[in-house]
C-alpha cells in the first residue's frame, strides 16, 4: 500500500509532498502510469514524461484511455492474460511485454504493476512502472543465436569427422572386394565385416544426432521425485568401475519432500546419471571418490517464458575428485562432439546429450571444477508440489 | 615396394588401408597411437609414415614435428577426417607445412596407392 502515505501527505495543509512525489514522477527514468481502477474500463489518469518519451504518445493522447493501446498484433496474448489475472487478483507482478510505439515500431516492456489502496484498503488505482529493454531482449537474442551458430559449426565438423572415419573403410574395403583377384576368401569376409561394422558405427552417430536434435516433449511424464532420482542412481551406479566408492547425500524426505514431483522421461533420466557418472568416472581414471547430492532449491531456477516469478528446483550434484576441466574446455564441454577423448573413445555427445534433455524439461545444467582437485557437474529440475 | 609405418586410432580405418596396401605389395607396421607411432619408427627403418591427425596421447600434428626432428628424410602423408575444432585445424596447419601430402578421408584406393608411390618415388629418386 505505499501510496495511500503519499494521498495522506497530499490531504496535508501545505500540499507540498504531492506536488513533490508529482516531480519526482515527472523526473524518473521509469515510465510511470497510473490508472483508475473505479472508473469503468480503468483509464489511465497519469503518465509521466519518461512513459511519454518511450512510447512517442502527447499526455492528451493517453490520459482517459486503457493502456491496452500499447499492445499489438505480435503482443504474447498470455502476457495480456497474465494481466487481466493479476487485476483480478488485485495482486502484483512484473510481465514481460512486446508493445508498440505510437509511430508503430515496437519496443519490449519490463512492466511491472502494483495495486494502490485508499485509507480504508480499498483498490483505487493501479501504478504501471515501464521500462524499455529492448537493446536487452536483442543482445541476448543475438548471443543465443552466435552460440547456436558456433555450436552447430562445432556439430557439423563433429559429424563430418566421424562419419568420414566410417566411410574410409567402407570404401577402401568395397574397392577392395571389387578387385576380387587381390583377395583370399577369408579376406573377403574380413573386408565384407569391416563394411558391415563400419556402416553400424555411422549409423550410430546418425540415431545419436537425431537424439540431441530431439526437443519434443513426448515421453515425458510426472514422477515422484525422490523415487525416481533414487532409481537412476541405482541404475547409473552399475556404470561405475570397481574402483570408485559412491557417497549419496540428502536423498532422504528430509531434503527432498515426499511430494516433490517431477516430469521428466524415465529414460531420458537415467541416461542423464548414467552420463554423468560415466564422465566422471573417466576423469576419476576409474577410481577414487565420486558423491552424489540432492538438495531442494527453492528458486533455483529463472522464470518460465511469460512468467515473473522464479522456479523451485532440484538439484542433483555429481562432485568428483579427478583431473578437473581447465577454464577453456569447461566453457565449451555441453556442445555436442565437443570432446577431450580420443575419436573411437566418446563421441563427444554424452554432455550435450545431457544439456538437451535437461533443456526440454525446462531445466538447467551447469559445471564447475578445479584442475588436479576434481569438478562438480549440477543438474536442475523443476519440481513441483515440494514447498 | 615399400615399407609403411600406419599410425592411425580408428580400427576400421586402419585395418582397410592396412589391406589395401598390403595387396599391393607394401610393408605395414601398425601402431594406434601418437605415442606408439613414434616408438616404432625409432625402432626400424621406414620409407614411409602414414599418420592420422587427430589422436590420443599424441597428436598427429605433434608426431610429424618429433619425426620432422628426429628422421628428417623420413616422408608423412597425414590422413584426416577433417572436424571444426581449433585442435584439428592447428593439426591441419601442421600437416600441411611439414607432411609430404595430404588426404582428406574418405579417400580411394587410388588415390592412397597413386599418393603413396608418388612420395616413395620421390624419395629414391
Amino acid at each position: 500500500m505505499p501510496f495511500s502515505g503519499v494521498y495522506a501527505d497530499a490531504a496535508g495543509p501545505d500540499g507540498l509532498p504531492a506536488s513533490l512525489m508529482l516531480r519526482a514522477a515527472e523526473t524518473s527514468s521509469f515510465g510511470l502510469t497510473l490508472a483508475d481502477v473505479r472508473k469503468p474500463d480503468m483509464p489511465l489518469v497519469y503518465a509521466n514524461r519518461a512513459f511519454r518519451a518511450m512510447t512517442g504518445y502527447e499526455a492528451a493522447e493517453v490520459l482517459g484511455r486503457n493502456c491496452r493501446f500499447l499492445q499489438g498484433p505480435e503482443t504474447d496474448p498470455d502476457s495480456v492474460a497474465k494481466i487481466r489475472q493479476t487485476l483480478k487478483g488485485e495482486s502484483s507482478s512484473t510481465i514481460l511485454l512486446l508493445n508498440y510505439r505510437k509511430d508503430g515500431s515496437r519496443f519490449w516492456n519490463r512492466f511491472q504493476m502494483s495495486p494502490v489502496r485508499d485509507e480504508s484498503d480499498r483498490l483505487v488505482a493501479y501504478l504501471g512502472m515501464q521500462v524499455d529493454i529492448t537493446e536487452d531482449v536483442d543482445r541476448i537474442g543475438l548471443e543465443t543465436e552466435r552460440q547456436k551458430l558456433e555450436t552447430l559449426g562445432r556439430l557439423a565438423g563433429g559429424v563430418a569427422h566421424e562419419l568420414n572415419n566410417a566411410l574410409q573403410p567402407i570404401l577402401l574395403f568395397a574397392e577392395m572386394l571389387e578387385r576380387t583377384g587381390d583377395l583370399d576368401p577369408q579376406a573377403q569376409i574380413d573386408c565384407a565385416r569391416g563394411i558391415v561394422e563400419n556402416a553400424r558405427f555411422a549409423s550410430n552417430v546418425v540415431s545419436q544426432i537425431l537424439a540431441f536434435a530431439r526437443r519434443d516433449k513426448g515421453g515425458d511424464s510426472d514422477h515422484e521425485a525422490l523415487a525416481i532420482l533414487t532409481q537412476a542412481v541405482d541404475f547409473a551406479a552399475d556404470y561405475l568401475p570397481a574402483g570408485i566408492s559412491l557417497e549419496r547425500r540428502g536423498f532422504d524426505t528430509a531434503t527432498v519432500p515426499a511430494e516433490g514431483r517431477v516430469t521428466v522421461n524415465r529414460t531420458a533420466l537415467y541416461q542423464v546419471m548414467a552420463n554423468l557418472f560415466k564422465n566422471a568416472a573417466s576423469a576419476m581414471n576409474d577410481r577414487g571418490r565420486l558423491a552424489v547430492g540432492l538438495a531442494l532449491l527453492p528458486v533455483g531456477l529463472e522464470p518460465a517464458a511469460g512468467e515473473s516469478e522464479r522456479r523451485p528446483a532440484i538439484e542433483i550434484s555429481v562432485i568428483d575428485d579427478g583431473s578437473g576441466i581447465d577454464p577453456e574446455t569447461l566453457k565449451h564441454i555441453f556442445e555436442p562432439f565437443f570432446t577431450t577423448k580420443a575419436p573411437g573413445q566418446g563421441t563427444g555427445l554424452g554432455l550435450s546429450t545431457i544439456y538437451g534433455i535437461v533443456e526440454r524439461w525446462g531445466g538447467r545444467v551447469g559445471a564447475e571444477s578445479v584442475l588436479g582437485e576434481g569438478s562438480v557437474f549440477r543438474v536442475l529440475i523443476p519440481v513441483s508440489s515440494a514447498q | 615396394m615399400a615399407t609403411i609405418l600406419l599410425i592411425e586410432d580408428m580400427s576400421g580405418v586402419r585395418s582397410s588401408l592396412t589391406t589395401v596396401l598390403k595387396a599391393a605389395g607394401h610393408q605395414v607396421v601398425e601402431a594406434d597411437d601418437g605415442e606408439a607411432g613414434l616408438q616404432k619408427a625409432t625402432e626400424q627403418p621406414f620409407d614411409l609414415v602414414i599418420t592420422d591427425i587427430i589422436m590420443p596421447k599424441l597428436d598427429g600434428s605433434e608426431v610429424i614435428l618429433a619425426l620432422k626432428e628426429r628422421k628428417p628424410d623420413l616422408p608423412v602423408l597425414a590422413i584426416s577426417g577433417g572436424g571444426a575444432s581449433v585442435t584439428a585445424e592447428n593439426a591441419l596447419m601442421v600437416a600441411r607445412n611439414t607432411a609430404a601430402a595430404i588426404l582428406p578421408k574418405p579417400f580411394s584406393r587410388g588415390d592412397l596407392l597413386e599418393t603413396v608411390e608418388r612420395i616413395v618415388g620421390k624419395v629414391e629418386a
